[in-house]
C-alpha cells in the first residue's frame, strides 16, 4: 500500500510502547512491554485483557497521563498533513494536540468536578482552547448536551443530582466539546447497569457514525467488545497476544488464551456445557513474568519451546496476528 | 405433599431512612429455596437483592435500615423471632455468606489461618490444634494450591481470587446448609470468576448446599442458578425455572433486560433499550413500580400493584404483571 493511501486511512499507528516501573528500588515491572498496533480514521479498536494486562497503562500513556518508557505513538488527525509523535512532545506541545484527543473514563463521578455545574463542566475545554465565549459558548454547550441526550436545563445542574448513566452521558459531552478525532473511553460502560449500559454504546454507536469518531476502546467485557468494536487487540502481561478483525476473532480465535478468555464468559443462556471452561491459575505478578511465552504455564497446550523462547506476534493472514508457537502461519 | 422449604421468607419489608425520606428498599418479598438448589436472585443496582440478602440473616444497619415486616424461616423456625444467641449460632452456622470484596470481609491483621481458625472454632467445639488441621484441610478442598504457605500470609499477599477462595473455606467451614453468595465473583476477573463458579458448583453437589446467589450478571445466573427470582425497585417481578425465565420470559421489565445485552444482538445493530432509569427507591411511583419505564403501561398499571401470579397456569413461573398476554408480543 502507498505511504499517502495509508496515511489517510491511518489515525495513530503505536509502535513499540512500554511503560517500566521500579518498584521499591530494584524490581522492574513491565506493564506495557512492546505494544504497537493502528486505529483507523472512524473505527474502533478493542484492547480486551484481565487485570493487569497492561490495556489501561497503554491507554493512559498514550494520552501522557503517564509517560512511556519507550515506544512512538504517530497521531494524524488531518488526513493530509504529516503525524505527529505524540511521545516526542513537552507537555506544553501536546496540549495542542489534545484537542483531538479525548477521554471517558469508567467512573464519570469521579472525573466530574463536584463544585462545577454540568454547563461550565462540558464548555471548559472550549474556554480552556479560547474557542468559545459568552452567548456562543453557551449555545454550544447546549447543542453537545442535547447531542448526548440531555435537556438543555440540566447544564444548571451539579453532577451529584445525576444517576451513573446520565454522568457518563456528562463525560461524553465534556469529551465531544473538542470535536475530537480519537476518544480513548477506559471502561467506559463497565460501572453501568445492564439496560443503561445498552443506552450508552447505542449513544457511542451513533457518535460514531456522525461525527468520524475512532474509538480505543479498553474494557474487560467481551460481550461489549464485540458489539462496539471492528478491530480487537488481545493483552496478556504487557503484550498484544493476538489481534485482528472482531468477527473472525471472535468466531475462530487463534491463541489458547484468547480461547480460554472467550470460553469463560457466562453466556445469557442456560444449559449445559461441555466439560470444564476453567483455566487454570491465576495471571503472575508482571514484575517476575514466566520465561519463554507468558502464558506458558497456564497453557494447555505448552511444549519445551514456549519455557525457552517468547514467540513473536506474527502475521497469519487476513489482518490477523497472534503469537503463539503452535498456531501455523 | 411438599415437606418445608428450607429456607423461606415471606412479605419481606426492609425500609432505610434518606434524605428524600423513607426508602422501602425491599417491599413484600417472598422467596423458597430448597436442600442442593441455586436461586438466582437477579436485579440492576437499587433494585434491593442485597439488603434482601442482609436481611434474611438480620444483618441490616439498624437505623438507617429497618425490618419492618415478613418473616424468615429456616426449616420452619422464625428466625426474626430468634434470641441473639441463637440468630449467633445461624449466622456462619446454619447460613453462612459470601460477599463481592473478600478484602473487607477479611481482617488485615491476621493471618489467613488465625481467621480460619475462627471461624471454625466460632461453630464447633474443636481444639485449636484440631481445628488448625481442619483449616488446612478446608484451604485445600477450596483449591488453594499451597495451603502450608497460606495459611501463614496476611490477606493483602493473596489475589481477589484466592480470597475469595479463603471466604468460601470459612463460609463452608461449618458445614451450612444455605449459602448467601452476594456478587462472588463481581470483583474477579473473567477466567477467576468461571472458576469460583466452579468451585461453588462442586461445593454445592458434595455438600447438597443451597445457594442464594444474588447477582447483576444475568450470564452468571443463567450458568449457575437453576432457579431465578428478577427484582426491581424492590419487588419481585418474575420468578421461574433458569430455562423458562432465559427462553420465555413474560414480564416487560426481564424481557427488556435481556434484549439489551449485546451478546444477543447482532454486532453492530442499535441495542434495544429500556427507556429512562431506575427511580430513586424514596420516589417509588404507586401501582406497578416499572410503569413508568414499561412500553405496556396502562391506567390499570398506575390504579394498582400487579401480583405474582403463574405464568400460563404453571405454577413455578409467576410475574407481576397486568400485561402478561400483551407481553407475548413484545
Amino acid at each position: 500500500m502507498s505511504t499517502a493511501s495509508r496515511g489517510a486511512r491511518v489515525l495513530l499507528e503505536v509502535q513499540d510502547l512500554a511503560k517500566h516501573y521500579r518498584v521499591r528500588g530494584a524490581r522492574l515491572v513491565r506493564a506495557v512491554d512492546g505494544v504497537s498496533f493502528e486505529i483507523e480514521r472512524g473505527s474502533t479498536l478493542a484492547l480486551v485483557g484481565e487485570s493487569g494486562c497492561g490495556k489501561t497503562t497503554t491507554g493512559r500513556a498514550l494520552l501522557r497521563l503517564v509517560e512511556p518508557t519507550r515506544g512512538r505513538a504517530l497521531f494524524a488527525p488531518e488526513p493530509g498533513a504529516p503525524p505527529v509523535d505524540l511521545f516526542g512532545l513537552s507537555q506544553r506541545e501536546l496540549r495542542r494536540w489534545r484537542r483531538d484527543l479525548q477521554v471517558v473514563f469508567q467512573d464519570p463521578f469521579g472525573s466530574l468536578n463536584p463544585r462545577m455545574t454540568v454547563a461550565s463542566a462540558v464548555g471548559e475545554g472550549l474556554r480552556v482552547h479560547g474557542l468559545a465565549r459568552g452567548a456562543e459558548l453557551e449555545a454550544r454547550v447546549a447543542e453537545l448536551l442535547d447531542r448526548v441526550g440531555l435537556r438543555p436545563e440540566h447544564g444548571s445542574r451539579y453532577p451529584h443530582e445525576f444517576s451513573g448513566g446520565q454522568r457518563q452521558r456528562i463525560g461524553i459531552a465534556r469529551a465531544l466539546a473538542l470535536a475530537p478525532k480519537l476518544v480513548v473511553c477506559d471502561e467506559a460502560v463497565s460501572a453501568l447497569d445492564v439496560s443503561i449500559r445498552a443506552q450508552i454504546l447505542n449513544l457511542l454507536a451513533e457518535l460514531q457514525r456522525d461525527l468520524g469518531l475512532a474509538y480505543l476502546f479498553i474494557a474487560h467485557d467481551l460481550a461489549v467488545v464485540r458489539h462496539l468494536a471492528q478491530r480487537v487487540a488481545v493483552m496478556y502481561l504487557g503484550r498484544i497476544v493476538e489481534s485482528g478483525p472482531a468477527a473472525p476473532l471472535f468466531e475462530s480465535p487463534l491463541h489458547p488464551y484468547t480461547r480460554a478468555l472467550l470460553a469463560a464468559i457466562p453466556r445469557a443462556r442456560p444449559g449445559p456445557r461441555s466439560g470444564s471452561r476453567a483455566l487454570p491459575g491465576e495471571v503472575p505478578s508482571p514484575a517476575d513474568p514466566p520465561a519463554g511465552c507468558h502464558f506458558h504455564p497456564r497453557c494447555p497446550l505448552a511444549e519445551a519451546r514456549c519455557r525457552e523462547s517468547y514467540p513473536a506476534l506474527r502475521d497469519v493472514g487476513g489482518g490477523r496476528e497472534v503469537a503463539c508457537h503452535l498456531v501455523e502461519p | 405433599m411438599k415437606g418445608v422449604p428450607l429456607l423461606e421468607v415471606r412479605g419481606l419489608v426492609t425500609t432505610f431512612a434518606t434524605d428524600e425520606g423513607v426508602a422501602r428498599a425491599v417491599d413484600g418479598l417472598d422467596l423458597s429455596l430448597e436442600a442442593g438448589e441455586t436461586l438466582g436472585l437477579v436485579g440492576e443496582s437499587g433494585c434491593g437483592k442485597s439488603v434482601a440478602a442482609l436481611s434474611v440473616l438480620r444483618l441490616v444497619a439498624e437505623p438507617p435500615g429497618r425490618i419492618e415486616q415478613g418473616r424468615v424461616l429456616l426449616r420452619g423456625e422464625d428466625l426474626f423471632a430468634a434470641g441473639a444467641a441463637r440468630l449467633a449460632e445461624v449466622r456462619g452456622g446454619e447460613i453462612a455468606m459470601v460477599f463481592q470484596e473478600p478484602m473487607t470481609a477479611l481482617n488485615p491483621v491476621f493471618t489467613i489461618e488465625n481467621q480460619v481458625v475462627e471461624a471454625i472454632r466460632a461453630h464447633t467445639r474443636l481444639s485449636r490444634g484440631a481445628a488448625r488441621a481442619r483449616a488446612l484441610e478446608l484451604l485445600a478442598e477450596v483449591g488453594i494450591p499451597d495451603p502450608d504457605e497460606c495459611a501463614r500470609r496476611y490477606p493483602h499477599h493473596l489475589s481477589g481470587g484466592m480470597r475469595q477462595r479463603v471466604m468460601i473455606a470459612m463460609a463452608v467451614s461449618c458445614n451450612p446448609r444455605v449459602l448467601i453468595a452476594d456478587e462472588p465473583t463481581t470483583a474477579l476477573d473473567v477466567t477467576i470468576q468461571a472458576q469460583i463458579l466452579e468451585l461453588l458448583a462442586r461445593l454445592q453437589r458434595e455438600q447438597g448446599l443451597a445457594v442464594l446467589l444474588i447477582t447483576h450478571d444475568l450470564g452468571v445466573v443463567a450458568e449457575a442458578a437453576q432457579r431465578v427470582a428478577v427484582m426491581y425497585a424492590g419487588k419481585l417481578v418474575e420468578t421461574a425455572p433458569a430455562r423458562a425465565l432465559f427462553e420465555r420470559p413474560r414480564h416487560p421489565y426481564t424481557i427488556g433486560l435481556l434484549r439489551s445485552l449485546p451478546e444477543l444482538a447482532r454486532p453492530g445493530e442499535r441495542l434495544p433499550t429500556i427507556p429512562g432509569s431506575v427511580p430513586s427507591a424514596a420516589r417509588y411511583p404507586g401501582g406497578c413500580r416499572f410503569r413508568t419505564r414499561c412500553p405496556l403501561a396502562s391506567a390499570r398499571c398506575a390504579a394498582a400493584e400487579p401480583p405474582l401470579e403463574p405464568v400460563d397456569g404453571a405454577a413455578e413461573h409467576r410475574a407481576a404483571c397486568f400485561h402478561l398476554e400483551e407481553a407475548l408480543g413484545l
